[in-house]
């Protein structure tokens, strides 16, 4: 099992600077979205996930983390933009003691303050609900805005306990 | 909360509860004038008191100093026969015990009461003042109660001036007196709280020139004389924590027997001329030693005399005295050997040694232990591939496999010891329910006995902690409606008084608690009838007597004439029910009219380990609690297409319904070959469960899902197996439940 610890990652960005905080890129269906870094727990390959009956199709089921059985969100089935295709490269982030499924670990990098936007209103093709902020991002080459998950709301327990109906 | 706070709370938790069964003890007491004999109860509720009010002291919560000061000015006047004891006096220490509670409570999460509360402290205080003898001066009793507190203990002090007893207490520390962290300072602090050190003479005998002497040692001795009313058990007590530490003498003054003692002493320490010290240091006038210690040594020479003669006894003399230039100095060694040995003040009398630990350090042994079994059980699983995989046998393999093997049966022994941990008697939990069952009695008129038995069972802490509630509940039912008025009692010939049993013993790898009165007994038409009006059981229902008697805990069944503030309004039971469900415990009802009732629970002696049997259903593994298979059948093609449709088989002539676990999960088809079914029981029901395989029995740890799938009924838990992979736990009640 490789885990990847987010502290020692890049040396130079243990230092939060006081013009933004630091932020954890990952892609999802082939689109990159960020999470403040300071909610990620830790992140692992993805492993094998033993499937728990009735709950609905984003809640994948229970994985065992060090002895610890946690759920697994599939987080692009949660966006309602299919379901991951299982890879190498696909990963498990530890948020809030749930683990979710994503594409791909990019990078852990920081945001300038001045390169957050607040979302559209509309026009974005997850739910506006689960995003706290659009962010301009500049890497490799790439130059586009992203989302910053709002996970309380992606992970919520009240909805995400909801048992599927019968019917 | 801080730490020490926590300790602050937990003891003064201890004390009440000691001063609370002590109260109900009394209570207890048929005849109010046999009260005052009680002594035994009076000092433990004073000790509690006194216990709570110096604890308090210590962090400065004056009010709870000042209250328990009050009760413990009346408790001392009770001790001394003062004043008489009254039911209504140990009414009024109860509910002052209450008010301690409060206060208690607000102090440790830095709270202040509300009015109210502040108000019913100052009425308690006013009550307990008016029973204490002269309480006529109104007045200056009430300008008493806001004194300081300091005040309060000064005056105490001068009260007690006639009990002041002399003590000569000497004091030599061992060699390792330092290392218990003890410091020689916080002794006599201790001392000095007690009374007042009036000499102190230090001995320096034992010290060695600067070039011998180790820092670390304490060579120092103390030679005291501390005037204080205090016990001899309370002087040893300050050296509770380094009695293995020092050499202690307590002697007092004025008792016959001291002469003894103190020339057993002063041999003992002749090296160090100690008679001579304190003669000097006016401890003892010089002839207190010449007539005994004459008469003394001439009998020790006459004893020791044939054992001079044997030369290994020669050998044990300890080398300082060979300093010694006496006379008679072999004599003297034999005789300093034997005293010592007989000298009392120096046995050290070891309480049982308990620890106090933060439950959640053994929850965390447990996770980490059931990660070192998969982890061993994976060595294991490794060595028989090696092993199958080999063409010859390999030594070092069957070596390795011999060593895994062992360190599985070592580490059963070490989880099972850790299980161990997290069992406690019963007892305590039970002693709390006496008031409860006291009260409510009370407040309905009537009158009952409540014996307990089997309070040394051990049951896993947290089911005693979850299994409380229900049980009071229980119990409260059992009063209100189980037990009769005085006069029906009596009308049918039974004593008046009734009589409650609570008891737990252990049968059969399960714990069983009863709770059984001498009441009415349930009435079963009335049940079934009430039950029919609620609809919750159909005209016409052929229900055996115990499934009559299991509605009672059915939601919104009570069958109680007239709703009491106790009970009656059929809120409750179901809760009960579920409570005891829960910790995964069944429940039994047995009554006759006008004999009584029996409810015995069965509880699983820890919830952390369930044996369990493992099975397929779909891509996932499940396990079902072995306590509740009865056994395991095939399904064959030909049985399959004897049921026609229906769900249900015909086992030995009996109907069996059968539940697809496959559909009630919505899991996909089954695509396994052989069919099983494994026939649990819930209750009285039997079902058989369709699985698609067997795999075998599994002990395991079971572990919380987690909240997200908290809504998932029949479902209970996981457990992680041998490989990592997770198996899911069946709530067997819940899930015949929800398919019905």
């Amino acid at each position: 099992m490789e885990n990847v610890n987010i502290d020692n990652h890049d040396e130079t960005l243990l230092e939060e600077s006081s013009a933004g905080k630091q932020y954890f890129f990952f892609k999802a269906g082939g689109d990159i979205y960020a999470i403040e870094a300071q909610y990620v727990n830790e992140m692992l390959e993805y492993q094998h996930i033993t499937k728990v009956p009735m709950m609905p199709n984003y809640i994948k089921g229970v994985t065992n983390i060090r002895g610890d059985i946690l759920a697994v969100v599939d987080l692009l089935e949660r966006f309602e933009l299919g379901t991951t295709e299982i890879s190498k490269k696909t990963a498990l982030v530890i948020v809030n003691d749930i683990a979710l499924i994503i594409d791909e670990v990019y990078e852990v990098n920081i945001i300038a303050d001045e390169d957050i936007k607040a979302s559209l209103d509309f026009g974005f093709k997850i739910k506006q609900r689960f995003i706290t902020n659009m962010a301009r991002y500049t890497s490799r080459d790439v130059e586009e805005y992203i989302a910053i998950l709002n996970c309380e709301e992606i992970l919520n327990i009240k909805e995400l306990s909801q048992i599927k109906d019968l019917s | 909360m801080d730490e020490v706070l926590e300790i602050f709370l937990e003891d003064c938790n201890d004390q009440l509860q000691l001063l609370e069964d002590a109260l109900i003890t009394m209570q207890n007491i048929d005849d109010p004038s046999k009260l005052s004999d009680d002594k035994e109860s009076i000092n433990t509720i004073f000790r509690a008191m006194h216990t709570i009010k110096g604890s308090a002291g210590m962090f400065g919560f004056f009010d709870i100093v000042t209250f328990a000061h009050a009760a413990e000015d009346l408790l001392d006047a009770a001790r001394e026969d003062t004043i008489t004891v009254s039911p209504d006096m140990l009414d009024l220490f109860l509910v002052s015990k209450d008010h301690l509670e409060k206060l208690i409570e607000a102090e440790t999460n830095e709270q202040k009461l509300d009015d109210e509360n502040v108000n019913i402290g100052i009425e308690l205080l006013k009550k307990l003042h008016s029973f204490m003898p002269g309480h006529e001066d109104s007045k200056e009793e009430e300008s008493k109660q806001e004194e300081t507190v300091e005040k309060i203990n000064e005056e105490k002090k001068k009260e007690r001036v006639e009990d002041i007893l002399k003590w000569h207490i000497s004091i030599r520390f061992e060699k390792d007196f330092f290392t218990t962290g003890m410091s020689i300072n916080s002794i006599f602090n201790f001392l000095n709280k007690m009374g007042t050190i009036t000499t102190n003479t230090p001995i320096l005998y034992n010290i060695p020139s600067i070039e011998n002497l180790n820092p670390l040692t304490p060579y120092i001795g103390f030679e005291l004389i501390l005037e204080a009313d205090v016990s001899k058990d309370e002087i040893e007590d300050v050296f509770e924590f380094v009695y293995d530490d020092v050499n202690l003498s307590i002697l007092l003054f004025e008792d016959s027997d001291n002469f003894e003692d103190i020339n057993t002493l002063i041999e003992i320490r002749q090296e160090e001329k100690l008679k001579q010290t304190l003669i000097d240091a006016n401890f003892y006038p010089a002839q207190v030693f010449i007539s005994t210690t004459q008469s003394e040594k001439n009998q020790k020479t006459v004893v020791t005399i044939p054992k001079d003669i044997e030369p290994e006894k020669e050998i044990n003399i300890p080398q300082e005295q060979v300093q010694q230039k006496e006379p008679q100095e072999t004599i003297q060694k034999e005789s300093v050997k034997e005293s010592q040995s007989e000298v009392p003040t120096t046995a050290k009398k070891k309480p049982a040694s308990m620890l106090r630990v933060d439950s959640s350090k053994i929850d965390l042994l447990i996770n980490y232990m059931s990660e070192i079994v998969i982890e061993n059980s994976k060595i294991l699983s490794l060595v028989e591939e090696n092993a199958n995989h080999g063409d010859t046998i390999n030594n070092n393999n069957s070596d390795l496999e011999e060593s895994a093997q062992k360190m599985r049966e070592l580490l059963e022994f070490v989880r099972d010891g850790i299980m161990d941990i997290r069992m406690i008697q019963v007892g305590d939990s039970f002693n709390k329910f006496r008031r409860i069952v006291n009260d409510t009695s009370k407040k309905i008129g009537k009158d009952v006995e409540f014996v307990i038995s089997g309070g040394d069972t051990e049951l896993d802490k947290t089911v005693v902690e979850r299994i409380s509630d229900p049980l009071v509940h229980m119990l409260r039912n059992s009063i209100d409606h189980g037990v009769e008025i005085p006069q029906d009692r009596i009308a049918k010939g039974k004593p008046a008084k009734g009589r409650v049993d609570l008891r737990a013993y252990p049968d059969s790898g399960t714990i069983v608690i009863e709770i059984q009165d001498d009441g009415k007994g349930l009435d079963k038409e009335r049940i079934l009838a009430k039950a029919i009006e609620n609809g919750q059981v159909q005209v016409g229902a052929n229900l055996s007597d115990s499934q009559i008697y299991k509605l009672i805990f059915e939601a919104g069944l009570s069958t109680a004439e007239k709703v009491s503030d106790i009970s009656g309004r059929g809120v409750g039971m179901d809760v009960v029910r579920r409570n005891i469900e829960d910790l995964r415990g069944t429940i039994d009802i047995e009554s006759e009219i006008d004999v009584g009732s029996k409810i015995a629970i069965r509880l699983p002696l820890t919830l952390a380990v369930i044996d369990g049997f493992l099975v397929q259903v779909g891509e996932t593994k499940y396990i079902i609690p072995l306590d509740s298979i009865q056994e395991c059948i095939e399904l064959t093609k030909k049985e399959q297409n004897s049921m026609k449709g229906n769900n249900f088989i015909n086992l030995r002539g009996d109907m069996l319904p059968i539940m697809d676990v496959r559909k009630l999960l919505q899991e996909q088809q089954s695509n396994s070959q052989r069919e099983n079914i494994v026939i649990v029981h819930f209750g009285e029901k039997m079902v058989g469960l369709l699985v698609d395989e067997l795999l075998g029995e599994h002990q395991t740890v079971i572990k919380p899902l987690g909240p997200v799938f908290e809504n998932i009924d029949g479902i209970s838990g996981g457990s992680i197996l041998g490989s990592g992979e997770i198996a899911l736990i069946f709530d067997i009640a819940r899930l015949i439940e929800k398919s019905i």
